[in-house]
């Protein structure tokens, strides 16, 4: 949608409190909880394009940058005010477990998280390119105009859309509160790498995406385990700029109209 | 063409003149630190948003990491006295060029993309070396560094003994600079090819500008000012830690006053820092540091969405023909 939610990461944050909350509250697993938080975050995800981002989206290209950048500040800070910035960790019965596959040992949560991720892009992969409603989401993105003559309701899509995005930072916060604290300011590192991530796999293409997902993820542990892990995402930030400076529409991306 | 700013009403000139004029005269009345405290931060953050709006209001780039150079800035001129026993004086040339540097490898890393690119990367860089020098051992970490000087009280260490008003004069003179800088750049050809390739890049281009070399340029001009007012508040706090000098929340303060006097308005950071500043240090006091931030978001929030082209500009779109003026 070329629309980029600089309060992206606050939001998963939110929901990774909600996760916490349900398990402090109710005992809810957060793989339970995942399914109520997808669809609460999707509806805050389109209660803000509906109020906050849809109003703006005629005015100065700047506006939705300096918008979500303002509501990324309110919501942490609120969260900060209320809650403090202490750790909180969900401990389920299964915190501890470990896969053991030969040699290699696993921990369950982290299988449970790359099984979710994996099966939520696919799913999401099949939603844009097999459903019709998948299909007018990236007509709207290719050209409005276009999309809005040939009768899809563009304004609808546009509230959809943000809304899935949300719903899914949202899903993404819940499985990883299994083995990651959640503090007010555990979403901007995880916005930034997802930043670098959508970059060097070139914007919009998907499965260039998951391939830089890998590779970043291999260097930030790497670099964690050679130098010092606050230096990792400085390591993943200069391998950013330079493929920047090299081959500017990303590794996998089609050459950009300049 | 380039005449656009006489068409100013001219309020808006007496405004401005006599703000910086009230800011002279003030520290001679003896109002008390806190006083003059808020009235170096005033002037400080009036010169800090106007070199954030040299790149934002002229060439369409939004830094949202600008609070980066500011810090490089901070941290080159304490490192270089507190470590090398070496002036300040050096350090102001020595902070821009690091900061400069940095500058030129985001900007031509991302200006060639989609505009957003740049602010997220700059967002991003500022962040993360905000935490490296948060654990990094050899510049005082989350402690940060202490300035004890060596020579009390010489022009060459930048330190005038306990008197603090020297820096208000100093920020003065750099914000007049800076003031008179966009004024002459925006009077410029090369601030018309800027505002052009703001306006239609694919124009420009077709009119045989290079919007890659001018972007870099307005950055790097930026970049190297606000690493100055940087080693400024290094000397004035006689303190730098990673933030108070690197975080979202300084670049915060520079975006919100050029926003709410109007982008690409010469005078509308320094009518902004006016209102705002005080506002933030009356917040802070009453409200602690995380709910003013909030208030702060909240400012900027209802800027954008209710006066997107700030109050300077509505009032000179209400005193003059609208055609002339609008952007």
């Amino acid at each position: 949608m070329n629309i980029i939610n600089f309060s992206h990461g606050s939001l998963m944050m939110m929901a990774m409190y909600g996760s916490f909350w349900a398990w402090t509250f109710f005992s809810l697993d957060p793989l339970v909880s995942l399914l109520l938080i997808f669809p609460v975050m999707y509806g805050v995800g389109c209660l803000l394009q509906r109020f906050i981002v849809g109003p703006i989206l005629e005015h100065e290209r700047h506006s939705q940058l300096l918008m979500t950048f303002g509501l990324g500040l309110v919501i942490k800070n609120l969260a900060l005010h209320f809650w403090r910035s202490t750790y909180r960790y969900i401990l389920t019965p299964y915190v501890d477990s470990v896969l053991r596959i030969g040699e290699v040992r696993l921990e369950v949560t982290r299988v449970m998280a790359c099984v979710a991720a994996i099966s939520l892009s696919i799913v999401c992969h099949l939603f844009l390119t097999r459903t019709s409603i998948g299909m007018a989401i990236r007509a709207v993105s290719q050209d409005r105009d276009g999309a809005a003559s040939m009768g899809i309701d563009v304004r609808r899509i546009y509230g959809l859309t943000f809304g899935l995005g949300i719903g899914l930072a949202g899903a993404g916060g819940t499985i990883i509160t299994t083995y990651f604290p959640t503090s007010p300011e555990v979403g901007d590192p995880f916005m930034l790498t997802a930043f670098v991530v959508m970059v060097l796999g070139g914007m919009g293409n998907y499965l260039g995406a998951m391939i830089s997902g890998l590779i970043i993820g291999v260097t930030e542990s790497v670099s964690a385990y050679l130098f010092s892990s606050s230096l990792r995402q400085a390591v993943a930030l200069i391998i950013f700029i330079l493929v920047l400076i090299v081959r500017p529409e990303g590794l996998f991306g089609r050459a950009l109209r300049r | 063409m380039s005449k656009t700013s006489e068409l100013l009403p001219r309020p808006v000139y007496l405004l401005t003149a006599g703000a910086l004029a009230f800011m002279a005269i003030l520290p001679l009345l003896n109002p008390g630190d806190f006083i003059i405290n808020v009235a170096f931060m005033v002037c400080l953050y009036a010169y800090l948003s106007l070199c954030w709006n040299l790149p934002s209001g002229f060439a369409g780039q939004f830094s949202l990491g600008h609070a980066l150079f500011y810090g490089l800035g901070a941290y080159s001129a304490g490192l270089l006295y507190m470590k090398f026993q070496l002036t300040p004086w050096l350090g102001m040339i020595l902070g821009p060029l690091l900061a400069i540097g940095v500058a030129l490898v985001i900007g031509y890393a991302t200006f060639r993309l989609h505009f957003s690119y740049y602010s997220l990367a700059a967002l991003a860089v500022a962040e993360v070396m905000r935490l490296v020098f948060l654990s990094w051992d050899y510049v005082g970490g989350a402690y940060g560094i202490w300035y004890a000087p060596i020579h009390s009280y010489s022009w060459i260490d930048f330190q005038f003994n306990s008197v603090r008003i020297p820096y208000n004069y100093i920020t003065l003179v750099m914000l007049a600079g800076v003031l008179l800088l966009t004024w002459k750049i925006r009077h410029s050809d090369f601030g018309l090819r800027l505002m052009a390739i703001r306006d239609d890049e694919v124009g420009a281009r077709s009119l045989g500008i290079n919007p890659l070399t001018h972007k870099l340029l307005i950055l790097a001009i930026s970049a190297g000012l606000t690493a100055a007012g940087g080693v400024l508040y290094a000397q004035f706090t006689q303190y730098v830690e990673p933030n108070s000098t690197m975080s979202v929340w300084v670049t915060m303060d520079m975006i919100l006053p050029a926003m709410m006097g109007g982008l690409g308005i010469t005078y509308g950071p320094v009518i902004g820092s006016f209102i705002l500043t005080p506002l933030s240090w009356a917040t802070r006091v009453l409200l602690g540091d995380t709910l003013q931030i909030v208030l702060r978001g909240v400012i900027l929030m209802l800027i954008v969405a209710f006066l997107p082209d700030g109050i300077l500009k509505t009032v000179i779109d209400k005193y003059t023909r609208p055609k002339l003026i609008k952007r």
